[in-house]
């Protein structure tokens, strides 16, 4: 092996900074063991980000690609992850709720087995633990399931539209969206103020791994930048060392006694693939989930929704059909209520736009000529209601996450192919009916799809057998007993729920597993 | 020089006085004058400068369009939609379109949802 800039020898090992791998740093941390982590991207401050408007990294191999094959020669997978100190969190919106006991248990359909090899209940006191340490807002009874909820922080009231949809959805079925866009003042971070820019929040009050977990490691936890970890060494059943390099081309080996990779959902397969001595199990880059979802906007609903008002950029959620759509559709569908649409408007419409159409209802709309435009107008205007659905995805064998190249840098490229479900078409005309059954004067559309919400799951997954899955129950590597895989990449089915605070609570049992090792 | 009133005739002309002195402006909406294009649009008296987007031509056009259909079952033409966004396709006249709180045309910091 050539020789290295610098070498390291450490207890436990982690490759990537965002919230899981600090989490499991900061347990494992509290447990006794010497924690070295390692991320290829650069420490940003909040204040650089803020001044360059944007979670750009300056190392050049970690400028976001990346387009990739999908289904189509038209279509391209966009895959966008933040590659700095902190990762995803920094840019996500921050819902955070659970995946549904019975995704755990999920049968087939039409894909790969959606089995956990774990169950709801291993992972509730996780999901406690990471709420609380992430200072998650939520309601602590009005809840999507049976279960102990016990949220740090109140939930942000419901808006005017949540309100209304409790009326086509029932009260039972609509509730405060845990999140980490804070209710309150907590710790040194300000309550969210609703300026609906979370990708980057403007005042640093959405909770990040940069701002939650990363001020109680910084001085703790040896934090290893700007470097990128290229390949994992094995030998006799074990992770003897992985290796990175630096932005000059320089190795950094390290040392452990376990290894945990904490990258995101497409670059912790892409690493295990490019590291020859890692076993490759028939799973390993298949199986690839990412969400969709389609927009439904409800015109001439009856209800009073005051678009534009609500506490923060989504404040409820629709829980219908969150264990599954139907019988016959047993996937699971979570709803996001948005009264943003006025938020982030500067005001222009045309006239295919919502406001355009608005405004088209309203010069239609029946009744004495004294009526001026404007009183039409508003009454149209607070009779919107805007939903979006994330749909569950299948694992399906041909939906795979591979080496496309490898640049000069280092960086690996990867190509993504994703086919999504077929059943789209479906749950989308379930959910419209479901509405217009509700509704029967309202005039209720489908207004756009997107595929591949950037949730990046299932590349890596669970499950008891090698045959199967690439890691076992407790995340480790099948063949490997010290080599963990921290990262969505690992879910053996998608739910429709976010996938961040599942991810969180793994962090946690991760680390008093290995705080025990 | 004193002025030759009864105190009836006084206390008349105090209580003509009153309401405009004690009633904020906002409470009384100046309306614009019937039958034009901004009453049409229920634009208030302060309210017509915005229809300066619009050339003389272009309001003719809008006011037409508007008063002419009684018959509001006639399809609404894409040029009515476009018309009306050079009216109010800004953020501040939107919102004030809507009566909602004032509202700049461009966003600042923490300024996006609103709070009841």
């Amino acid at each position: 092996m050539a020789s290295c800039a610098s070498e390291h020898e450490t207890d436990l090992c982690i490759l990537g900074t965002g919230v899981a791998g600090m989490l499991l740093a900061e347990r494992a941390h509290a447990g006794g063991r010497r924690v070295t982590m390692v991320e290829r991207g650069t420490p940003m401050s909040f204040e650089e980000r803020r001044r360059q408007n944007s979670h750009r990294d300056p190392l050049a191999w970690n400028a976001s690609p990346l387009m990739s094959p999908h289904d189509s020669p038209e279509r391209e997978y966009e895959f966008s992850p933040v590659y700095n100190l902190g990762g995803s969190t920094n840019h996500f919106y921050g819902n955070m709720p659970r995946i549904h006991p019975a995704h755990f248990e999920g049968e087939p359909f039409g894909g790969a087995s959606r089995r956990w090899p774990l169950r709801y209940v291993d992972l509730e006191p996780y999901y406690l633990q990471a709420e609380h340490r992430l200072r998650v807002s939520g309601h602590s009874q009005r809840i999507p399931f049976p279960g102990r909820f016990d949220y740090p922080l109140p939930p942000h009231r419901l808006s005017p539209m949540d309100r209304g949809c409790e009326t086509i959805f029932g009260a039972e079925h609509v509730m405060p969206v845990p999140t980490v866009r804070p209710s309150r003042a907590v710790d040194d971070r300000p309550a969210c103020c609703g300026t609906n820019t979370c990708s980057l929040c403007p005042i640093d009050s959405k909770g990040t791994a940069l701002n939650t977990v990363y001020p109680s490691i910084r001085e703790s936890v040896e934090i290893l930048s700007g470097l990128l970890v290229t390949e994992i060494h094995c030998k006799n059943d074990r992770v003897v060392s992985a290796t990175a390099i630096d932005s000059d081309g320089g190795r950094h080996c390290f040392r452990a006694r376990q290894f945990v990779v904490a990258c995101n959902g497409i670059d912790s397969c892409l690493l295990l693939q490019r590291s020859p001595d890692v076993p490759k199990h028939a799973s390993l880059g298949r199986y690839y989930m990412d969400h969709s979802d389609f927009d439904i906007v409800i015109y001439g609903s009856g209800l009073h929704t005051k678009p534009g008002y609500a506490d923060t950029s989504q404040t409820g959620m629709v829980t219908t059909f969150f264990e599954k759509l139907a019988a016959d559709l047993p996937v699971s569908l979570l709803g996001e209520i948005k009264p943003s649409i006025a938020a982030g408007s500067e005001g222009q419409f045309g006239r295919d736009s919502v406001v355009g159409h608005l405004m088209a209802r309203s010069l239609a709309a029946p009744g004495p000529p004294s009526r001026d435009l404007r009183t039409r107008f508003r009454e149209e205007w607070h009779s919107l209601v805007y939903l979006r659905f994330l749909v569950e995805t299948q694992p399906l064998e041909d939906n795979t996450v591979s080496i496309r190249t490898i640049e000069s840098s280092g960086q690996p490229i990867p190509a993504v192919r994703i086919r999504y479900p077929d059943y789209m078409g479906a749950c989308l005309e379930r959910v419209l009916g479901h509405i217009r059954k509700r509704l029967p004067r309202a005039d209720v559309r489908h207004v756009s799809n997107e595929t591949g919400v950037q949730h990046w799951l299932g590349a890596t997954r669970m499950a008891e057998s090698s045959r199967d899955g690439c890691v076992d129950g407790q995340l480790r590597y099948h063949g490997l007993e010290n080599l963990y895989i921290l990262s969505a990449s690992t879910y053996p089915s998608s739910s429709s729920a976010n996938p961040t605070m599942t991810l969180a609570a793994l962090a946690l049992r991760l680390g008093d597993q290995l705080k025990a090792a | 020089m004193t002025l030759d009133l009864d105190r009836r005739s006084l206390l008349r002309s105090l209580g003509g006085l009153l309401p405009v002195m004690v009633l904020p402006q906002a409470a009384i909406p100046c309306r614009a004058q019937p039958g034009t294009l901004a009453s049409v649009l229920g634009l208030r008296a302060e309210e017509e400068t915005w229809l300066a987007e619009l050339t003389s031509d272009e309001q003719q056009e809008l006011h037409r369009t508007l008063t002419q259909s009684q018959d509001r079952a006639r399809p609404v033409v894409p040029r009515t939609i476009e018309l009306l966004a050079k009216v109010l396709g800004r953020r501040s006249r939107l919102f004030a379109f809507l009566d909602y709180p004032q509202v700049a045309d461009t966003r600042s910091l923490c300024d996006g949802l609103m709070r009841e």
